[in-house]
Order: C-alpha cells, then sequence, then structure tokens
C-alpha cells in the first residue's frame, strides 16, 4: 500500500492550514462567497440540502484498517454515527457544521487522507478497478497509474479552474470493472508486441447528456502519460464551454470540435511541451511501484494447498449462498476476494455505521493483509483474503449485519442520495431502492434472476449511473409529482452501452408493480438460467418489455397522461 | 489604445507595488499589425482569455508587458493562456488582472504569471501580508517533483535552469 512520503504529509498539513485560514477569512466576511465557493468545493466541501457535507478522497478505493477506524471515529466524533460511500471511491459525512471541518481535515490528515479535489471544477480523485492487485485478469495494478495521476494531479496550478470537473479511472484489466468508458479520461492499461502502455479513451460520460467515451490514443508509451494528459488538460482548460454549466464537460468539447481536429489540438501542444518534461524520477516510479506489490505472505502460505471451500460450504447453506454472490476468484488460488455488501435490502445503498467501519477494519488486520477496497457500487472489498479464513470472516460479518449475500444481483442497488440530501434532487431515490430490494427480496426472487444491477438517480445528473444500469431508474418532478423513468440495456463495462428508455414513466406507486412486469418478462422468456437479463435483453430487444408495461387497454391511458 | 489606469497597486511574491505600467501604451492584438516594435516594446499587450496566443507567436521576441484579463474568479483560462505563452518561449513580464483573487496567487506564479494587478478596493480588502504568504505556499509542489518545468522564469533564472 502506498505509504505517504515527507513530502505528502507536509503538503496534506498545508493544505489543511490554509484552509482553515480561508473558513476563517470567510466568516470574517473578507473573501466573497463567490470566492469561497470555489475554495471550499477544491476542499471537499458541498452546501448541501441540510447541512455541509463532506466528501473524503479514498484514491484508488484502497484503504488500511487504521484509516477505516478513523473514518469510523469522524462519523461518531462529527456526525451522525456513519457515513456513505459513494460510486467514486469517496466517503462522504452528510451532517457536519463548516467550522469543524478544519479539525476533521486534520484528524484526516493524521492517518494520510484528505478531501482535495473531491468536488469544484479540477481533477478529481482518480479511481481504478477495485479488484486491483487482485483480480486474475489484470496486466498491471492500475493503482500505480492511479497514484502517479494522484499526485500529478494534486494542487496543478493550470487546473483548478477549469470548465467543469474532471474524473479519471483507470483499469489494469480486460473486464472493465471502473466504468472507463464513462468519464473524462478512461485509462486502460494495455499490452502491444510485448510492451505495456496506455490506451486513451476520452469524452465518455453519464449526467444530462450520456455518451460513450471516444478512444483518443490507441496506443500511448508509459513515460508520455503524463505530458499527454497536460495537454489533454490545457486545450479542454482553454477552450471547453464556460457559457453554460451543461455544456462544460470535456464530452461536449468533444461532440463540438470532433475527435479529429481536438486531437490535432491536443497533439500540437503535447509536441510542443513533451521536450520540457524530464520525465519521473526513477526513484519516484520505484517507489509507487514497490507500494502495490502483493503482500507479504506468511511462511505457512508457502505450505497451503488450495483450501478447497467446498467443505465450508457443505457445513452451512448461509455460507455457501452467500459465498456464492459475494466470492471472487483470486489469481493466488489460496485467496479469494470477498465482496461486503452495503446493501441490506431495507437500508441505505453504500451506508456505513462506525460499528460496521470497526468490523471491517479488524477483519482487514485479521485475515485479510490489512487491505480494504471500496468500490464504485459502493460496496467494500477485502482484496485478498487466505480461502482457510473465508468461514470465520462470513461469521464475522453476519454478526454485525454485513453479510447480506447479493452483489450484482437485484438488492445490490445503486442509488444516489435524491431527495434525501440532495439540494438538486427531483425525486426520491434512496426509498426506491429500499423498496425495490425489500419487495423482491421478500417474494425470494433475487437468487432466480441472477446477476442483474439496478441503478436509480434523483435527478438528471445522474449521479446513480442510471444509464447503465441494466435496469436504470430515473426518478422526475412532473408538475410537483415524482415520476419515474425506466431505461434497460445500459452497461457500463468493456460493452459499454446507454440504456433505452422503455416508454412514458411511472407514477412512485405504479414503478414497483412496473418493475415486477420487467422481471417477470424476463423470467418467462429467458432460454435458461444462464442468460442473464442482460443477455436476455440483447437478444430480444426493447419489444417484449413494452408489450408488457404499456398494454393496449393501457396504453390510451398512459398516452392521455403524456 | 486603452486608456491607462494609475490606480491601480500591483502585487508579486515581494509584496504591494505602485503600478509601474500605466505610463505605457495598452494596445490588444488586433493592433499588433499596425504596430511598430518600438511601440510594441515599450507598451502592454492586453489579452482577453479567449485569446489564440499561438497567433502571436512572431511578436513574442519584441513584447515585454502582457496583461491577461481574468473574466471571474472561476474563469481558469488565463492560467492556461501564461502557461502557453511561456511554453511559447515569451521570457518578459505577464500580469493577471481582472477576477483573480489571493487565493490563486499562488496558480498565477506557478503558471508563469510575474504580478496580479489590483484595484484599490481589492487591495484593501486582501492585504499585502495575504498574498505574500500565499506566494510561500508555491515551494510545495508536486508537478515540479514529477518532472515539469516551472513556468516562472524567474525562478528558473534563479535556479538556473
Ligand atoms: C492458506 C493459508 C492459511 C491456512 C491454511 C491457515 C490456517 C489456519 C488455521 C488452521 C488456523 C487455526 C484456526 C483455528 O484454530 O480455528 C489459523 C488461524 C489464524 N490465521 Fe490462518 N491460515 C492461513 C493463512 C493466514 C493468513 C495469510 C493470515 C493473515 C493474513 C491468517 C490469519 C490467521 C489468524 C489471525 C488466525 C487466528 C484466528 C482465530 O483464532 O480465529 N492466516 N489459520
Ligand atoms: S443524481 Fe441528482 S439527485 Fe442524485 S445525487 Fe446527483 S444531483 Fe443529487
Amino acid at each position: 500500500m502506498y505509504r505517504y512520503n515527507q513530502f505528502d504529509t507536509e503538503y496534506v498539513r498545508q493544505r489543511v492550514a490554509i484552509f482553515r485560514e480561508q473558513v476563517a477569512r470567510r466568516i470574517a466576511g473578507v473573501l466573497t462567497e463567490d470566492e469561497f465557493k470555489p475554495l471550499r468545493l477544491q476542499n471537499g466541501v458541498y452546501l448541501q440540502l441540510h447541512a455541509y457535507m463532506l466528501r473524503v478522497a479514498i484514491p484508488y478505493g484502497t484503504l488500511n484498517a487504521r484509516q477505516m477506524r478513523a473514518l469510523a471515529m469522524i462519523a461518531e466524533c462529527w456526525d451522525r454515527g456513519y457515513g456513505h460511500f459513494t460510486t467514486r471511491q469517496n466517503i462522504q459525512f452528510n451532517w457536519i457544521r463548516l467550522d469543524d471541518v478544519g479539525d476533521i481535515l486534520e484528524a484526516l490528515a493524521d492517518v494520510e487522507m484528505h478531501a482535495i479535489q473531491t468536488s469544484g471544477n479540477c481533477v478529481r480523485n482518480v479511481t481504478a478497478d477495485h479488484f486491483a492487485g487482485a483480480a486474475k485478469d489484470e496486466i498491471e495494478d492500475p493503482r500505480m497509474t492511479a497514484e502517479l495521476l494522484r499526485q500529478y494531479s494534486t494542487g496543478h496550478a493550470e487546473f483548478a479552474f477549469l470548465p467543469r470537473k474532471f474524473k479519471i479511472a483507470v483499469t489494469g484489466a480486460a473486464h472493465d470493472r471502473a466504468v472507463t468508458a464513462f468519464h473524462d479520461i478512461g485509462i486502460n492499461i494495455v499490452r502491444k508486441e510485448g510492451v505495456v502502455g496506455y490506451r486513451i479513451v476520452i469524452g465518455g460520460g453519464l449526467g444530462r447528456t450520456p455518451i460513450i467515451g471516444t478512444e483518443l490514443v490507441e496506443f500511448l508509451p508509459k513515460a508520455d502519460l503524463l505530458p499527454y494528459l497536460e495537454a489533454v488538460l490545457h486545450v479542454y482548460n482553454r477552450y471547453g464551454r464556460r457559457d453554460n454549466k451543461y455544456k462544460a464537460r470535456i464530452k461536449i468539447l468533444v461532440q463540438e470540435l470532433g475527435i479529429e481536429t481536438l486531437r490535432a489540438e491536443i497533439d500540437a501542444y503535447f509536441t510542443a511541451t513533451r521536450d520540457a518534461f524530464a520525465g519521473v524520477p526513477d526513484a519516484m516510479l520505484g517507489a509507487i511501484e514497490a507500494a502495490f506489490q502483493p503482500p507479504e505472505m506468511p511462511p505457512e502460505m508457502d505450505v497451503a494447498e488450495a483450501y478447497d471451500l467446498r467443505h465450508d460450504a457443505a457445513l452451512s447453506p448461509a455460507l455457501a449462498a452467500w459465498m456464492e454472490t459475494n466470492l471472487e476468484e483470486h489469481r493466488d488460488g489460496r485467496h479469494a476476494i470477498v465482496s461486503i455488501s452495503l446493501k441490506a435490502p431495507g437500508a441505505t445503498p453504500g451506508d456505513a455505521s462506525a460499528e460496521q467501519m470497526r468490523v471491517i477494519a479488524d477483519l482487514a488486520e485479521r485475515y485479510a493483509y490489512d487491505e480494504i477496497r471500496i468500490s464504485h457500487e459502493q460496496n467494500v472489498i477485502l482484496p485478498h483474503v487466505p480461502k482457510a479464513h473465508i468461514a470465520a470472516v462470513f461469521r464475522a460479518l453476519d454478526a454485525a449485519g454485513l453479510a447480506s449475500a447479493n452483489i450484482g444481483q437485484l438488492s445490490d442497488i445503486i442509488a444516489c442520495p435524491g431527495m434525501d440530501y440532495c439540494a438538486l434532487a427531483t425525486a426520491r431515490s434512496i426509498p426506491i431502492a429500499q423498496e425495490i430490494a425489500t419487495r423482491f427480496t421478500a417474494l425470494k426472487m433475487e437468487r432466480d434472476i441472477g446477476a442483474l444491477k439496478i441503478k436509480i438517480s434523483g435527478c438528471i445528473n445522474a449521479c446513480g449511473h442510471h444509464h447503465v444500469g441494466h435496469i436504470g431508474i430515473l426518478g422526475l418532478d412532473r408538475a410537483g409529482v415524482e415520476n419515474y423513468q425506466i431505461t434497460l440495456g445500459g452497461d457500463g463495462t468493456e460493452d459499454a452501452a446507454l440504456g433505452a428508455r422503455t416508454g412514458p414513466g411511472f407514477s412512485a406507486e405504479a414503478l414497483i408493480p412496473a418493475i415486477e412486469t420487467i422481471l417477470d418478462t424476463y423470467l418467462h422468456g429467458r432460454k435458461n438460467r444462464d442468460e442473464t437479463f442482460l443477455a436476455f435483453y440483447r437478444r430480444v430487444g426493447m419489444a417484449p418489455f413494452k408489450r408488457a408495461l404499456y398494454p393496449p387497454t393501457n396504453r390510451a391511458r398512459h398516452e392521455s397522461a403524456a | 489604445m486603452i486608456d491607462s489606469n494609475s490606480a491601480r497597486i500591483v502585487v508579486d511574491a515581494a509584496g504591494f507595488h505602485l503600478d509601474d505600467w500605466h505610463k505605457r501604451a495598452r494596445f490588444t492584438p488586433e493592433d499588433l499589425a499596425g504596430l511598430d516594435a518600438k511601440t510594441g516594446a515599450s507598451g502592454v499587450l492586453v489579452l482577453d482569455a479567449a485569446q489564440r496566443v499561438e497567433d502571436l507567436t512572431p511578436w513574442l521576441n519584441v513584447l515585454t508587458a502582457v496583461e491577461i484579463g481574468f473574466d471571474n474568479a472561476g474563469d481558469g483560462r488565463g492560467f492556461s493562456l501564461a502557461r502557453a505563452l511561456r511554453g511559447l518561449g515569451y521570457a518578459r513580464d505577464i500580469r493577471a488582472s481582472g477576477g483573480i483573487h489571493v487565493d490563486q496567487f499562488r496558480h498565477a506564479l506557478q503558471c508563469g504569471i510575474d504580478a496580479v494587478i489590483l484595484t484599490r478596493e481589492a487591495a484593501s480588502r486582501m492585504p499585502e501580508q495575504h498574498w505574500v504568504n500565499a506566494a510561500t505556499t508555491t515551494a510545495l509542489n508536486y508537478q515540479a517533483r514529477l518532472g515539469f518545468a516551472s513556468a516562472s522564469w524567474r525562478s528558473r533564472e534563479d535556479l538556473n535552469l
């Protein structure tokens, strides 16, 4: 795991001191709100519906036990005893006071954490595959690149006031778990003729204008990454639109200029400035590389045969069910990747109490080489658990209410904060997720349905990624009444696709029956259990869903309502 | 030609000064075509944040004073403009004016802007000491550690780069 060097520590401490002083000047009225706003945003502080919110970065989703305990402590001391893990590998505290922020940032700095650039119009926390370093299909650990980018983007003087936010994600595996096609820049680590480099995708995004990213460079040598990104950001900063915040993301620049013109512009700046870049010193690259080596294993590991989990499964049906959904194969056969679901049906997706955070921290320390990950699907991961200890980990999770066996299934829903916390919301999002999860798990349909991603956003800004949900739900406001649009067939992986609308939306009351109709259509129509919801949709298309959702008798009514 | 404005204060890393450009002629890129080199060298080129500085290349050896206008505190184009000018080899003074404030001073200096031009009102609201303090925070710079050249031509000369 990457540990702060003296520079990192000094830098983060300095930022805390500067922000304390900025808050003091704002309170004294020396800074105007217009001047202060970008400053607080660049330190992760939002003004939300009910209170200030602090968004803390978890760079590339990696944490250790000590850091997790610090988050628990912050939740207890300065918030209401819990935190909310987000879709961008951050944690949000929703109920904090502005004058506590300095102390919270100090507590974070104590454990090598920060809230720098978690919001604002700058390069945001760089995200990466949550199975990095454990996945079987990995070319290289993407966190090395993500850490390099963390350093590169932190406090970059030229890019602190971009037209709009700028999100970068990195994946090092063939199977894209980092949603790179939907980022301002998506970085895929690839191998070409034996050499490792990057494929760069630009201008993807969700929000009001969902767009799948376009390939900018097919193969970028590793040494060129930073000066090349510098050129991308430079061109974006100068030519990205600033007249309309909804047209200000780089995806719009890509659409308006066209990829060819944009690439030429970027290449020109890159070529002109490349020589002024001396290259990252070997010592720094070496330190980053060393930080992401596989964990040091105790000697007993050397003699460990691959432990057979079927013995454990035979002992407990609950454990067997959990292993079926929540374990993933590790590249080292003696380990498994454990996903801890933060989606207990009826709970708020992504929320964890301080107590739960401590349980996870203890387990990580005891059994999992002190490594924890946060996934963009708002779950927690123990990336390296010896198979011999899976049963013990399960029992401890179960005791803490953390053993929901639903990873990748119906009730593993991504939902944005929506009307419950967000000032921009047009509808509720969390309660809808709770209702869906409770209803269909009660009907015991979840196992039968199998792999399914439901994603819910409370307004068109799409923080809940509904465009890439196999079933996407978007909550809108139609003349003061909540109305939910449904999309089908979205996919955030390497087969990126945007969901298509079923047709007119549904009232809050009609939504759950509509979802049930969709699920029934799938269950009755699928070839067999191996045909997933997404595969079924790809085979049959929208028509059978439309027929079932809007039968002729109802259609007239819907149309007159629309 | 734009009217000069003598009521302004200039702040650089060392602190406040009276505006010493106020007697200079001011002109915009459109004026350059009709300008002789002597006037170019003695006046101030005033740039708008949307300017394509690449078009100014023939003038960059002649000019000695460039002022970049910032529209508002959220508009960072001026930082990139300064970087681009430095990248193109312009090695004399760059000053920023308009909606730029003390908490952006570090960014300005690191992008190769030498000083910020303030109105009297801004100078009284943001005292000198704040600017001097902000200037010291340029020392911790990830980008320099990672191998990027400093954009500040003064610090490059100081460091004999
Ligand atoms: C595949 C390799 C491993 C095997 C076969 C193995 C096996 C065992 C066994 C048989 C015990 C005694 C369990 C008991 O008394 O209930 C044990 C205890 C323990 N092992 Fe492992 N172990 C392995 C790897 C690891 C690793 C890599 C870690 C830490 C990262 C670890 C952490 C522990 C701990 C903390 C205990 C005490 C657990 C307790 O009392 O609940 N083990 N291990
Ligand atoms: S999608 Fe809309 S409601 Fe949901 S968090 Fe984002 S802005 Fe708020």
